[in-house]
């Protein structure tokens, strides 16, 4: 059996790891020179906590993962792009691209998808303006800031407060450059308390919740001023007194988007670029399993690679699968979408997020066969809540149900 | 004494580049002068529908009329000696039931008047045809000859085979004025970069074409700004389309199209919006415009899956029409004005046309030696795949994939950056590429775009801009200060 995982990032490399730990034939293959994907420009410290059991940053994270895998006997291809995934009477094949090979076609036995993710776009959240330089993602400005060693701005606006915005905000602060406030869409911040605690308050950034931009004004090739406007909490806006920034630079963290472009000749893309797979990671086509962020938005890259060995232990249990059950999530994010049977271990997990802030909630999970009621208390829709369904729940159940009960 | 050209042509958008094409033919001494730092760098030209139209819609008997069914023959001839990709989708005019169904025979009529091959089809065929049209649709009128181009090439095109056959080309050279010597009878054209001695100017300066008219006294001709604004939507969405698809027109408004790109995305747009002066913001109001207007012919969320958006500009002149005229005040300058939709379509009949007029003023021998084509370094996702193979494997920079989005790689750029004449800028590759231009937005390639520029330009990277003829449009600055 040969198999290939697509990106060698946090997911990627814990999955090769897995498979090649157990004897697989696995080739890893990387777009970029080097491993370690988007864990190379997070020098932020916050990784590994699951994982190894301390705080690293994202490169040291990335390295354990690298030394890890360089002791077993994985073929690496970096600076290898993947052209495409051909899916024809039940065989499988990449198209590959590298300097000197050139473009050529290998058959797989089975394909991980570990692509990772792509930031939404400023014209995305159609932002309106002038198109001119010091338009950036925060995940840019990150790779200009920490990978090149160039600084993006001087005089800076954060839009959106996710995770990337603020600890954009904290970095480009400490290099030198005025980060004017970071604004958001919603009525609450879209990143994790502690980020907002550790990047913003602590460094007296402000932050505004409910504002969105109505105009990038450019002037000389390079932004000039963002106007601002307040919002209801569905997004319209409520007064025409704009608040003007007087920036050189405008960073967007605005949400990331799953890479699933492989899949689509095959598998529904839907709302958001994901596709539906199942809980050991496995896509609607049979051996090509999507794992990492290009599966769905992980809170922590630790998550992230425990996916990875999800899959991979999936893999090698060699279970074949014969029963389909939905999952039916209501107010709720719920991973996976459809669970299949016979399951490979003693309980499936189900990845939670909530659509907005919550005080004091129950989550019912439940079957014709049982329930189980999970109680949170002050969660934000930046984390991930695990729940694990046992066995007996499941057997002959037409469907697993996923509700909100939110308490006054 | 410097030297005397015999034309210069004012303006390297689609109608400059393709006269200084067909000009080269000749044994003159050609100049083309563009303000802004690349060919089709400033205006209508870079930003458009890229549709090259078969020519049902103008009136007949108007220029419009006329020049674009010849100038969608010539670009079928053209696109093959020039290299320039171009996809003969055809387009259909779709009607629903909300429209005034009689249009669409209007409509078939005005095609046949105009000579354009045109013919209608039921509901259920034009959405067999294309399924994502909306259950509403009733007919459609479907003209074949209609297609897309990649608009920067075919400006580029013919301005790289100009200069190879001799015509010369001068950018960041903005016309100031143009003035008569009257000693010797010749023009003088007055730039940032000096003054130009020639016998001939054509006025080809797109949006500031009336500038130039005023220049040589003629001010009534004004042009107004109308800017369109664009959205693209993600290769990725559950979205396709293979043909250029208009609403059914009313008096008001042609409407929002629905079409494919030279990069097959699905692009909706463009509004329209008479501005006192050019802008290129996209604004709320326009984009919902876009966005809602789409939705009539093919409903989709587009809100949800878009990730880039444009606007451009159309120069259209007080005339109703195309303005192409020797200059009533000034003997030896010809004025290529108003030239909005479908200048585009229009060009190589408007080249053809004042090539023509140049011959009323000066005598044109055609050169014996004259070669009509080019041939743009390669643009490897689209060959086929034995050649792709072959390619990649030849040199280790066609292996590596820079741009993941649009599949471009290093010596793609290299070669692009090295052998296509006005790349001096980030926007310049983006134009000719479509690299930082995907649905990453640039945020994986644009740092290492930015370094292979740097690198063929021997710059720091700090120092490549995202266009070379703005004064702030740096990406970068240096951590702990400037050293600009």
């Amino acid at each position: 059996m040969k198999i290939a995982v697509i990106g060698a990032g946090s997911a990627g490399m814990e999955a090769a790891k897995t498979l090649a730990s157990e004897g697989i034939k696995t080739v890893l293959i990387d777009v970029e020179e080097r491993m370690g994907g988007i864990l190379n420009q997070c020098i932020h410290p916050g990784f590994g906590l699951h994982m190894f059991g301390e705080e690293l940053t994202g490169p040291e994270f990335a390295q354990r993962l690298e030394d890890a895998i360089k002791g077993l006997n994985i073929d690496i291809r970096t600076n290898t792009y993947v052209k495409a995934l051909k899916v024809e009477d039940g065989k499988k094949s990449l198209v590959l691209q590298a300097p000197k090979l050139g473009e050529y076609e290998e058959e797989f036995d089975k394909i991980i998808i570990a692509t990772g993710a792509r930031e939404r776009t400023p014209a995305g959240i159609l932002t309106p303006g002038h198109r001119v330089a010091g338009i950036y993602t925060a995940g840019l400005a990150q790779t200009f800031t920490n990978i090149k060693g160039w600084l993006p701005g001087t005089k800076v606006l954060i839009v959106g407060s996710g995770d990337v915005g603020l600890i954009m905000a904290r970095r480009l602060t400490l290099e030198g450059a005025e980060v004017v406030g970071v604004i958001e869409i919603n009525p609450f911040p879209g990143g994790l308390p502690r980020n907002v605690k550790a990047c913003l308050e602590d460094f007296g950034i402000p932050l505004y919740l409910s504002r969105k931009v109505v105009h990038i004004e450019g002037k000389d090739g390079r932004v000039h001023k963002v106007y601002v406007a307040k919002v209801d909490e569905q997004w319209n806006i409520i007064s025409n007194d704009y608040e003007v920034f007087e920036v050189d630079t405008v960073l967007f963290s605005v949400g990331l988007i799953p890479n699933t472009g492989l899949l689509k000749h095959y598998v529904p893309i839907k709302k958001g670029f994901y596709v539906d797979f199942d809980q050991n990671f496995m896509t609607q086509i049979d051996d090509v399993y999507i794992i990492g962020n290009s599966a769905m938005i992980f809170d922590l890259a630790d998550h992230a690679s425990l996916s990875g060995k999800m899959a991979s232990m999936a893999i090698v249990s060699d279970t074949i699968p014969d029963k389909k059950i939905p999952v039916v999530a209501n107010g709720l994010l719920v991973y996976p979408s459809y669970i299949t049977l016979p399951m490979v271990e003693d309980c499936v997990k189900l990845f939670i997020r909530v659509r907005k802030p919550v005080v004091s909630a129950t989550i019912h999970v439940s079957t014709e066969y049982g329930q189980i009621k999970h109680e949170i208390k002050d969660i934000v829709p930046a984390q991930m809540l695990e729940v694990c369904v046992p066995g007996d729940m499941l057997k002959q159940a037409s469907a697993l149900n996923v509700a909100l009960e939110v308490h006054e | 004494m410097s030297e005397i050209y015999d034309v210069i042509v004012i303006g390297a958008g689609i109608s400059g580049s393709t006269i200084f094409y067909l000009l080269n033919k000749y044994q003159i001494k050609t100049l083309l002068v563009e303000k802004s730092a690349d060919i089709a760098g400033g205006g209508a030209t870079k930003a458009n529908s890229a549709i090259i139209h078969s020519g049902h819609d103008p009136k007949p008997g108007t220029l419009k009329a006329k020049l674009n069914v010849r100038g969608n023959y010539l670009w079928h001839q053209w696109v093959e000696k020039l290299n320039i990709p171009f996809y003969p989708t055809g387009a259909m005019v779709v009607a629903t039931e909300e429209d005034r169904q009689e249009t669409i025979y209007e409509l078939k009529e005005r095609a046949e008047k105009n000579g354009v091959e045109a013919y209608i089809i039921s509901g259920e065929e034009a959405r067999k045809r294309e399924p994502h049209l909306t259950e509403k649709t009733t007919m459609a009128l479907v003209t074949p000859t209609a297609g897309i181009i990649h608009p920067m090439r075919a400006a580029i095109a013919p301005v790289a085979n100009g200069i190879k056959n001799g015509g010369e080309l001068k950018l960041l050279t903005e016309v100031t004025n143009i003035t008569r010597d009257e000693e010797t009878g010749l023009l003088n054209v007055h730039t940032n970069r000096g003054i130009f001695k020639t016998r001939v100017v054509i006025n080809a300066a797109g949006l500031f074409a009336d500038k130039i008219m005023a220049m040589v006294g003629e001010d009534w001709f004004k042009i107004t700004p109308r800017r369109g604004e664009y959205l693209i939507i993600d290769d990725d969405a559950p979205l396709h389309v293979s043909t250029v698809l208009f609403p059914t027109p009313t008096p008001i408004s042609k409407g929002i199209l629905v079409l494919p790109t030279v990069g097959m995305e699905v692009m909706i747009g463009p509004n329209a919006e008479n501005l006192d002066k050019p802008d290129t913001a996209t604004t709320i109001h326009g984009l919902q415009t876009v966005i809602k207007g789409a939705k009539k012919l093919v409903p989709f969320e587009y809100e949800k899956w878009a990730f880039a958006s444009f606007a451009g500009l159309r120069p259209t002149g007080n005339t109703g029409d195309f303005y192409i005229a020797h200059s009533e005040t000034m003997k030896g300058v010809i004025h290529v004005a108003g030239i909005d939709s479908p200048g585009l379509a229009s060009a190589p009949a408007i080249a053809e046309m004042v090539v023509d007029m140049v011959g009323e003023l000066i005598e044109l021998k055609e050169k014996p030696e004259w070669d009509d084509t080019y041939e743009f370094p390669p643009y490897i996702k689209f060959l086929p795949e034995a050649m792709r193979r072959e390619i990649t494997k030849a040199r280790e920079d066609y292996g590596k994939i820079v741009c993941r989005c649009r599949e471009v790689s290093e010596g793609e750029i290299v070669d692009f950056i090295r052998f296509t004449p006005g790349v001096n800028d980030v926007d310049a590759i983006k134009r000719r590429l479509g690299v930082t231009g995907g649905h990453c937005g640039g945020t994986y390639c644009l740092p290492k775009i930015m370094e292979i520029l740097a690198r063929e330009k021997g710059i720091l990277p700090q120092h490549v801009k995202k266009s070379a003829d703005k004064e702030k449009a740096f990406f970068v600055f240096v951590k702990g200060g400037d050293v600009r």
